[in-house]
């Protein structure tokens, strides 16, 4: 779309023409319009009845996109650009479970193999079609960046690819794995030809291609007319734009500025549910952790030090206050929430100063010790754990400073070079017992910057997702949760549900237990 | 003007008279009244403030004003009176300290650049031309970029923001100054190019540098505001009116008085600087200095 085009559609925008937008919208995707037809267009007359499909749907979400290459997301937003241009031989549900994608349908000859067979016809959005030799490469990708990609932990497994013909892929594992099915959903297919330019512009099988990516500014992906499932997607384009501030988000969707947001501040939900029109999606269990990160290394590296620490996590003040009320303090230390068949009650530490200063003492610390923390700047929320901690921390003899830093600053300093003592970052959610535990406790695990790393951990975490019983997966599961609450590989405060807001207009809008539009951002209609 | 009378001009006098001015004036008095309560307020803060700034009350959350809380609370159920005074020493300290790190460098620059003149005058003015260029804001959160996020980086931020202001004026009156008989009568007499400049000529150009310094305080305290509402100041849980506006916005709807009790501590110091500084440049003005003789 041209500059004057572009200007136009928002003057038209502003002045809620919303008629002859998504003719001018359709016209200008096909490049047909020129500067001298768009007065026509402007003048000609109401667009035709059938308002059921297209449009531009508009998502605020709380930081702008950090990577598009999807074997190289780390930041909880950076999933939308790969959610909607690329797709995976699985997609998980609304209730996260696998079902087919780009692969039809699969088989399993024993517990270490399967074998898939692919849709046919699947083209790239630039217009080659996907074949099974693209399963290979990207598979093997995700498997050679190692630590640096997110899905790695997830791929762990993963033993061989093999390319039985055009449409059918033999997949080895390492041993039975039992999550392996959602694991592989969110590693996407990529094109060989594309991985130079992947982090600009990204070619996928997605329901979407590609438009544009404005850092701080806007995402633009538009609808790919030949998406492999017929009807899909619905809306023409979608446009997401990075809207840092809670209270504009909110404010955006009550003006009808937005249709979608992410990230509902807690504290403005008892406004937005008084809304008439607004919808509040809440997971349907707990989709994300607030999390204490812990750096393994001097002085932290010391069991009691860091038993002390959880002795002084108040979850309750944190419920009151940063919280809103919103979730459980139940069970705060386990991570396996209450509701998932693996949750089994472990022995929390209590909220407990004096046993906190013993501990230190017996740490080595009788005079107290200092610590650095650092907190997201434009993350509200970490930053206030973190002053409730600091006060709660100094009642048992630790001495908290505060460091805050931009979103991008703080990724690099707290996720790639490791440079931090404690640090406020949420987890994730995944389907699978595995998923919830293996990148923050595993060797070298995405979600593990602290570099937590015990012998006993890896063999449990290897074992509970080689074992396909549930009942015995399930106590190995609860040992993994008491050694969490004893070992405090990092401190867990409590469920922090990623909550998103729609307008009457964004229609059948849903989000998964992971707190993700996933695959309801093809079914996604927009009224008008 | 200019007679040898104001070589050595009587302190006690000059700095009665000036005071007298002040006091004449009914918003000067205002705003001396008020930034001496704020002082006074900001050095016993632990007297003044109800609770420590930082001790949290999770069940009192999001109080509104009430005798236990006079400005109610935030959402850690903090006491925002406590924060908004501990604040006040932060605001006058940054303001203060940044005041005065600008006129430490910017006046002997400007004193050089005016006495000296020359190429020598023309490379330090163009320098300090560059940084006036910048927007104050802008070049603090660049400066801050580069410094790393901290009170004590936001003092220098802001101080070097400044330095061109006080470079400029002391430079403007070194220039016409240094011309005036009793300049040349110093010189005359045999004192050197140090002592003409930092004795003879510095203690006449006080006048209009008192006026900025009063003025540039108040500008301080709002670009410290600005640069904690973006959270590059003073760092949490510390208090700043800044920091606290920020969070408070996003509760606006809920809490009113959260974002509303900083916003007013903001709007009011930096007025009653700004009235003081307007009542110091009438109180330094030599035309009410003649009238007042003439009465």
């Amino acid at each position: 779309m041209d500059d004057i085009t572009r200007r136009t559609l928002n003057a038209l925008e502003s002045q809620r023409l919303p008629l002859t937008r998504r003719q001018l919208l359709r016209l200008a995707g096909e490049g047909a319009l020129a500067v001298g037809g768009l007065a026509a267009v402007v003048a000609a007359a109401p667009a035709p009845a059938s308002a059921q499909a297209g449009g531009t749907l508009r998502i605020n979400m709380a930081t702008d996109i950090q990577q598009l290459d999807p074997h190289l997301v780390t930041a909880w937003n950076d999933y939308c650009p790969w959610e909607c241009i690329f797709s995976s031989l699985t997609a998980l549900d609304r209730d996260f479970q696998p079902i087919p994608d780009l692969a039809t349908s699969w088989t399993q000859p024993d517990p270490k193999t399967y074998v898939f067979t692919l849709r046919k016809g699947v083209l790239f959005h630039h217009g080659r079609e996907m074949k099974a030799e693209d399963v290979k490469f990207s598979y093997e990708r995700v498997q050679s960046l190692g630590g640096k990609s997110k899905w790695y932990t997830l791929l762990l497994d993963l033993d061989k690819v093999e390319v039985l013909d055009d449409y059918r892929v033999k997949v080895s594992l390492k041993q039975p794995s039992a999550p392996f099915l959602a694991n592989i959903a969110f590693a996407m297919i990529v094109a060989k030809e594309n991985v130079e330019k992947i982090g600009v512009e990204p070619v996928g099988t997605g329901p979407f291609r590609f438009v544009e990516r404005v850092p701080n500014s806007h995402f633009t992906v538009r609808r790919w007319e030949k998406f492999y499932v017929s009807g899909q997607p619905k809306v023409d384009e979608i446009r997401w734009v990075p809207v840092v501030e809670p209270a504009t988000r909110v404010a955006n969707l009550k003006t009808g500025t937005a249709d979608i947001i992410s990230e509902v501040p807690f504290e403005s939900l008892r406004d937005l549910r008084a809304t008439p029109g607004i919808t509040i999606h809440e997971p349907k269990a707990s989709s994300a952790y607030a999390v204490i990160l812990i750096k393994h290394a001097p002085p932290l590296d010391n069991k009691k030090l860091r038993q002390a620490l959880a002795m002084l996590v108040d979850r309750e003040a944190l419920h009151r206050t940063v919280f809103f009320g919103v979730g459980t303090t139940e069970q705060g230390c386990n991570p396996f929430p209450a509701g998932h068949w693996a949750h089994d009650t472990v022995n929390c530490p209590k909220y407990d100063p004096d046993a906190a200063k013993k501990l230190l003492a017996e740490a080595g610390h009788p005079n107290g010790i200092e610590l650095e923390w650092k907190v997201i700047g434009t993350r509200p929320d970490t930053v206030k754990v973190a002053e409730v901690c600091k006060e709660t921390f100094r009642k048992g003899g630790v001495n908290v400073k505060l460091t805050q830093l931009e979103f991008a600053t703080w990724i690099q300093q707290v996720y790639r070079d490791k440079q931090f003592q404690l640090g406020q970052t949420i987890f994730l959610r995944e389907a699978d017992p595995d998923g919830l535990v293996v990148s923050a406790l595993f060797t070298g695990g995405q979600n593990n910057p602290g570099g937590y790393s015990t012998k006993d951990m890896d063999t449990l975490l290897n074992q509970g997702r080689g074992e396909l019983n549930r009942d015995k997966r399930k106590g190995i599961y609860k040992r993994i949760a008491e050694i969490v609450a004893d070992d405090v590989p990092f401190i867990r405060i409590q469920p922090q549900p990623f909550l998103w807001a729609s307008t009457g207009k964004a229609g059948s809008f849903y989000i998964n237990s992971q707190s993700r539009p996933f695959v309801a951002l093809r079914e996604v209609t927009l009224a008008r | 003007m200019g007679r040898p009378a104001e070589l050595a001009p009587d302190a006690h006098g000059r700095l009665g008279r000036v005071l007298r001015a002040l006091l004449r004036s009914r918003t000067a008095a205002f705003g001396l009244g008020l930034t001496l309560l704020l002082a006074l307020a900001a050095l016993f803060a632990p007297l003044v403030a109800p609770y420590r700034p930082d001790e949290i009350h999770p069940i009192d959350s999001l109080l509104p004003p009430t005798g236990r809380y006079p400005l109610g609370t935030d959402d850690l159920g903090r006491d925002i009176l406590s924060r908004i005074v501990y604040g006040a020493r932060v605001s006058l300290m940054v303001g203060g300290i940044a005041i005065g790190i600008a006129a430490a460098v910017g006046v002997p620059l400007g004193l050089l650049a005016g006495y000296v003149g020359g190429r020598l005058d023309g490379l330090v003015m163009r320098v300090m031309d560059a940084l006036l260029a910048f927007p104050a804001i802008l070049l603090a959160i660049a400066l801050m970029a580069v410094l790393g996020p901290s009170l004590q980086n936001a003092m220098i931020a802001i101080g070097i923001i400044y330095v061109p202001t006080f470079a400029r004026i002391t430079r403007a009156n070194v220039l016409s100054l240094r011309e005036k008989e009793f300049v040349e009568a110093a010189r005359a007499l045999g004192a050197g190019s140090l002592y003409v400049a930092v004795l003879v000529i510095l203690p006449n150009c006080l006048s209009p540098l008192i006026v900025q310094g009063s003025l540039g305080v108040a500008n301080a305290i709002l670009v410290e505001a600005a640069l904690s509402f973006l959270g590059l100041g003073v760092q949490p849980p510390d208090p700043s009116w800044g920091s606290m506006l920020a969070y408070g916005r996003s509760l606006l709807g809920q809490a009113p008085w959260y974002a509303t009790f900083p916003g007013l501590a903001i709007f009011v110091s930096v007025l009653a600087l700004n009235f003081l500084g307007d009542g110091l440049r009438e109180a330094f003005d030599p035309r009410l200095r003649a009238a007042e003789r003439a009465n």
